[in-house]
């Protein structure tokens, strides 16, 4: 194998979604990337809770998670918009701040940890698009997703750094697998995770019903995302509206099971059985297709 | 950090821990994640082909030792009382 990468997975995705993290361990396999395991790595920690009780435990921890990585000697790929952009923001703040990052490493010394900010930290958007490259993904599909309607939901933090273009990067990879992208008004809207710590009837009625409201008015198979946090709101938010009978039936995917699925990976190999709103509906339409 | 001041520029510096934030800071603490990880999880991911337990802190216990050791050396303890 010619490429690696560190393989932080952060905590969502191994706990509750770890059919994405079979989907992506399986397509990296198939595109021959190894994905290296950061044992030891913890919560990276996450940008607005620990962030906000602490600036310098966050810093700490995340000097430590990379750590790890550099030790692997490879870069970090993370699946998760929220770990990227605490693992990149105190990277790209530590390589840039001498004293900092002295600070730092004398605490982690006393763990026998040193950052030294010889890696990089990439969003698997970034390694997908940037590393792996479009050509490539596009060569390796068995399956074209011709027939698939899709909305992106990229997630409030793709929109953060302008320069990356990783929101440009996320819709070319969805073109990449053959799938038809379906605008929708209200694609910029957050799914509601934040607000969920302050209003929670707030965050459901009036950002992740509305934003179903929208992607359900344009008639799509799923919404495809990379966002752990957004994945979990948007099909835990139609759970709980189904509860006040307001029915909504959008199933929601990771690129990375898109992404095996257009590879020909059996889906009940990465567990696709356990979404909580079936995805049969998006797997038999790419079968209707492709035979 | 500079760009906080730029992003959120009406964000003050906490005084008391929200109690919705309460529970994610101890799962933090306690088990370096902030999810629970159950052996039913472990079960299923089995079933998908991965390691029962992933590779994190949830298999490394020392991991959350390393983490009690950087609370103790940034001085949370008072602030840990907070919560």
């Amino acid at each position: 194998m010619e490429k690696k990468f560190a393989f932080f997975l952060g905590c969502t995705i191994p706990a509750s979604q770890f059919h994405v993290e079979a989907a992506t361990r399986k397509a990296f396999e198939k595109l021959g990337i190894e994905l290296l395991d950061m044992e030891g790595a913890t919560c990276c920690s996450d940008p607005e809770i620990s962030r906000q009780f602490d600036e310098n435990l966050w810093l700490h921890i995340a000097a430590r998670n990379i750590s790890i990585a550099e030790k692997l000697n490879a870069n970090i790929m993370t699946v998760c918009n929220g770990c990227f952009d605490t693992l990149n923001k105190v990277n790209e703040s530590l390589k840039a701040d001498e004293k900092l990052k002295n600070e730092i490493n004398r605490d982690l010394e006393a763990i026998g940890k040193e950052y030294k900010g010889t890696v990089k930290v990439l969003h698997a958007i970034e390694v997908l698009h940037d590393e792996i490259g479009l050509d490539t993904i596009s060569k390796a599909v068995v399956k074209p997703l011709k027939n698939l309607r899709v909305a992106l939901q990229p997630g409030c933090r793709l929109y953060h750094d302008d320069e990356k273009k990783l929101v440009e990067k996320f819709t070319a990879l969805v073109k990449a697998l053959g799938a038809q992208i379906i605008d929708y008004p209200l694609i910029r809207l957050c799914c509601g995770v934040p607000a969920l710590y302050v209003d929670a009837e707030f965050s459901l009625m009036e950002r992740t019903k509305k934003k179903l409201e929208s992607v359900q008015s344009v008639n799509v198979d799923c919404i495809v995302t990379f966002c752990p946090a957004c994945y979990d709101r948007l099909e835990k938010g139609q759970l709980d509206l189904r509860s006040r009978g307001i029915n909504f039936s959008i199933p929601i995917l990771n690129y990375f099971e898109l992404l095996a699925l257009a590879l020909d990976i059996d889906p009940d190999d990465f567990g696709i059985y356990l979404h909580r709103i079936p995805a049969d509906g998006v797997v038999e339409k790419i079968e209707e297709e492709t035979g | 950090m500079e760009e906080n001041r730029d992003l959120y520029p009406l964000r003050k510096p906490l005084r008391k821990i929200p109690e919705t934030y309460a529970g994610a800071i101890k799962a933090l603490l306690a088990s370096a994640h902030l999810p629970q990880f159950s052996d039913f999880t472990a079960d299923e991911r089995e079933e998908i082909g991965l390691e029962p337990v992933p590779p994190t802190a949830w298999k490394y216990k020392e991991a959350v030792k390393e983490l009690e050791e950087l609370t103790k050396k940034i001085g949370l303890e008072k602030k840990k009382k907070l919560i």
